[in-house]
């Protein structure tokens, strides 16, 4: 079984199909995948639901549907090589994998990329499953293209403009909050209270805008060998 | 030098209070022209500028062997954008990404400060050794 799928080569080349595009869901368990897609039909931008109940079928599903997500129950798979297997369906589609809460740390790195994401197969989990397949059908719908995140479509000159109108007013309310602050002033304590409760909301919007244009950028371009720094906080001095 | 007066003033602010003597300008054309005119310890520069950018600024000191050149530490609100983050990677030079704290502000250009001193004691220093072998 291990040696199949690692010699497993999925390509899925893009063709036009009269199928609608949706979601596929690739669980053993029938009973999941019938209150999965029950969850499912209750969400708003969800177009096509199908399952597959084991690779060999995910596999042919893929090349059929072409579909903007794939939900994968790691039931279907158990002891094969979870990164490997992730890295070549996710050349179709983002993926959302359902495991024990174990194997989180598995998939760090393409949480990361962004390609991935995580749901533990612990309490009530079928909702949360639910929205995030619903999350991506509405990302790939609003881009016209595949499961990416709506920022990997942003024209980069936009993005730019965008980094760079936050980026320097917030400065300017950040820097002087700071500074109000540690002049001691004479201000009445609840006043106090206030300028640090900006400095504490401009900090935490910086965090958000750094996050976010990491985000973008490891959707967006080509690894990088020796760039400057990330986003977040580049600081050569 | 900082096109945007309410961040340039910040930029100002924060060395002053550690008792730097700070001048801001606003278009780094007057930057060049002043700096033709007196000596600097460290020039902040925004990376995005109106028509003379920094790297056109980092440029136009390296025609003139300017000795600013390698005291020139840029602040930038867009560390992601391509031509910036070649222009960093080629020059070698410090940036500090915009929205920063004032600590960070403080301790860049201390930092900086204190590489420049360095640097020109070493000079002082191979100066010196000069003069007594001969």
């Amino acid at each position: 079984m291990r040696k199949k799928q690692n010699a497993m080569q999925i390509s899925v080349e893009e063709k036009v199909s009269t199928v609608e595009r949706g979601a596929l869901l690739c669980v053993a368990d029938a009973g999941l995948a019938e209150e999965l897609t029950r969850e499912l039909k209750l969400c708003a931008h969800v177009g096509s639901v199908r399952v597959a109940t084991n690779l060999p079928d995910l596999i042919e599903r893929m090349e059929q549907d072409s579909p903007y997500v794939i939900l994968l129950d790691d039931g279907v798979f158990q002891d094969a090589p979870l990164s490997e297997l992730l890295r070549q369906l996710t050349r179709t589609a983002p993926v959302i994998l359902l495991a024990s809460a174990e194997r989180q740390g598995e998939i760090l790195r393409m949480v990361a990329e962004g390609e991935v994401e995580f749901v533990a197969r612990h309490g009530d989990f079928i909702p949360l499953a639910a929205c995030l397949v619903e999350r991506r059908l509405r990302w790939a719908l609003r881009s016209g293209m595949g499961g990416g995140s709506p920022w990997a479509e942003m024209p980069e000159d936009v993005a730019e403009i965008f980094r760079h109108e936050i980026n320097n007013p917030l400065t300017g309310i950040l820097g002087n909050a700071e500074l109000l602050l540690s002049h001691g002033v004479r201000l009445p304590a609840a006043d106090t209270q206030r300028l640090q409760t900006v400095v504490d909301l401009a900090v935490r919007l910086r965090e958000t805008i750094r996050r976010l244009s990491d985000a973008w950028d490891s959707q967006t371009r080509v690894p990088k060998t020796s760039a400057p720094g990330s986003a977040s906080g580049v600081s050569l001095f | 030098m900082e096109d945007e007066p309410r961040v340039a003033q910040l930029i100002v602010d924060v060395p002053r209070e550690e008792g730097h003597q700070v001048e801001a300008v606003l278009e780094s054309q007057e930057g060049l022209a002043r700096l033709s005119r007196a000596h600097y310890d460290l020039v902040v520069c925004d990376l995005r500028m109106p028509r003379l950018d920094g790297p056109a600024f980092y440029e136009a000191l390296i025609r003139a062997a300017s000795p600013v050149q390698n005291q020139l530490s840029f602040v930038t609100g867009d560390t992601l954008a391509p031509r910036t983050m070649q222009f960093l990677e080629k020059s070698k030079l410090p940036c500090l990404a915009k929205p920063f704290l004032v600590e960070e502000l403080k301790l860049a250009v201390n930092r900086r400060l204190e590489r420049s001193r360095q640097a020109e004691e070493r000079v002082l220093a191979s100066g010196s050794e000069t003069r007594q072998s001969k």
